[in-house]
């Protein structure tokens, strides 16, 4: 026991920094279950009210900005009320063919963590408003993430620039001729990097595609409805380093998803997405 | 250390922390969306404890200092790791710079106490460690070496501008 003593009379101070630094490292590396809880919950209720306070009082500071793209989605929501377009819709049966698929829950930035390869934000939305994992985000310019998790009052979002994030993508051709290519799709992915390009990959080199195509989302998933503006290619640097034969795409984001601060999430009807999956799973429609 | 002290630096690590989470980092995403470098003000706290503070209190302090700013940004352990070297690192930077005729134990590193230009050498010594600790275990791999000693530089010119204008305007004594 005496030798013991001795012992860490000796090393106290070098195993301490071991032991906390032990903490540290495991705290990092986890990023599992635990932190997620304690980010979630533990700090949610002081940090993000106290943040949502502060993102309250400097929103202030790029009023004008806001308020012009908050008139930008205006203008399309007028757009696309029945009254704004000739009505040209047959009916040809009793389903109701308007019914919506997909709705759309408006919701804040209120706080981001945008250093380094993993993107996140926390949104003023949470499970008491019916945001649920797996919901994708967009804005007016195009898409910003997906939900990852949410707490009562506020959701976590997996931004599109986070070394996870993983969204099925379809390219538009801008040239005709070419537009029998229009159904290639892929997925698209970031890497650490610029915060402005993202890579697509997974498009088949024999698929003809050109800078200045479009990407849209493809509609294969449930996050996005298809037909989001996600960007377009900058330029094609060559084959895919791992999977070569595959195209290698950089893609230009419309979106600039470190700086907003409205945005939707996208909630797909439940009951049409049971049926779905149902559908999917059972290869059949049980009546 | 007297209850005055005691108070006194109770009260910094309190603003300290509340200028770093609710000003500098809001100033970093506003400068930068997406920020190749920080601001790293908060190891002053731990750099003006007093010259007699036991080099394992200096760690646990750190640990917890980081811990609460590490709440603000992900992923947690990040300051708190950087921040227990720099505790543990302390003591040999101040032997290594002591004067001839040693320290008082009863003051504290600060402009006051021992001069501009000793703090200056003390402040960069300790902060560059701590830049380059915290860089590396954000990058996790020294793969990235090249952009670790890129924000590492550019992130320890500007927390160290901080640094040096908060002991100026407030010069505390201890």
């Amino acid at each position: 026991m005496g030798s013991l003593l001795q012992l860490f009379a000796r090393l106290g101070n070098f195993l301490t920094l071991l032991f906390l630094e032990g903490i540290c490292l495991m705290l990092i590396v986890q990023g599992g279950p635990k932190q997620k809880d304690i980010l979630l919950n533990t700090t949610g209720l002081i940090v993000n009210v106290a943040n949502e306070r502060i993102s309250n009082l400097t929103s202030y500071l790029n009023l004008k900005q806001q308020v012009a793209e908050l008139k930008n989605s205006n203008t399309i929501c007028h757009n696309a009320r029945p009254g704004a377009r000739y009505d040209n819709v047959l009916v040809k049966d009793t389903i109701n063919i308007n019914d919506s698929l997909y709705s759309y829950i408006a919701a804040e930035v209120i706080s981001r963590n945008i250093y380094g390869a993993n993107n996140t934000m926390i949104l003023n939305r949470g499970g008491a408003h019916g945001v649920e994992k797996g919901m994708g985000v967009i804005s007016d310019k195009g898409i910003v993430g997906i939900v990852e998790d949410t707490s009562r009052y506020f959701c976590k979002v997996i931004s599109i620039l986070h070394s996870k994030s993983r969204v099925s993508a379809a390219v538009i051709s801008r040239d005709t001729s070419r537009k029998k290519n229009n159904d290639t799709f892929g997925v698209l992915v970031w890497e650490n990097g610029h915060s402005e390009y993202a890579n697509l990959t997974d498009i088949p080199r024999y698929h003809e595609v050109a800078p200045g195509d479009t990407i849209m989302t493809s509609g294969y998933s449930f996050a996005f409805p298809q037909g989001h503006l996600i960007g377009v290619i900058e330029s094609i640097p060559g084959p895919d380093p791992i999977k070569t034969s595959m195209h290698g795409i950089k893609v230009r984001l419309s979106n600039d998803p470190i700086r907003l601060r409205h945005v939707y999430i996208v909630k797909m009807d439940r009951k049409k997405k049971e049926d779905l999956l149902r559908l999917e799973k059972d290869g059949g429609y049980e009546q | 250390m007297n209850s005055k002290m005691i108070f006194s630096n109770v009260l910094r690590f309190a603003l300290i922390l509340l200028v770093q989470v609710f000003i500098l980092k809001r100033i970093v995403l506003m400068l930068d969306g997406r920020p190749s470098f920080q601001i790293l003000f908060y190891p002053v706290f731990l750099m003006i404890l007093p010259f007699k503070t036991p080099r394992i209190a200096l760690m646990l302090i750190g640990f917890l200092m980081g811990i609460f700013i590490d709440m603000f940004y992900t992923p947690l352990g990040l300051h708190a790791g950087a921040l227990v070297l720099m505790g543990y690192a302390r003591p040999w930077i101040l032997s290594f710079l002591a004067p001839r005729d040693g320290y008082n134990m009863n003051h504290s590193p600060t402009i006051k106490r021992m001069g501009r230009t000793w703090f200056l050498k003390y402040a960069a010594s300790l902060l560059f460690l701590h830049t380059f600790f915290y860089f590396s275990l954000e990058a996790f791999t020294f793969v990235y070496i090249v952009d670790i000693l890129w924000q590492t530089l550019t992130s320890f010119a500007i927390s160290m501008v901080f640094i040096l204008i908060f002991m100026q305007v407030f010069n505390p004594e201890d």
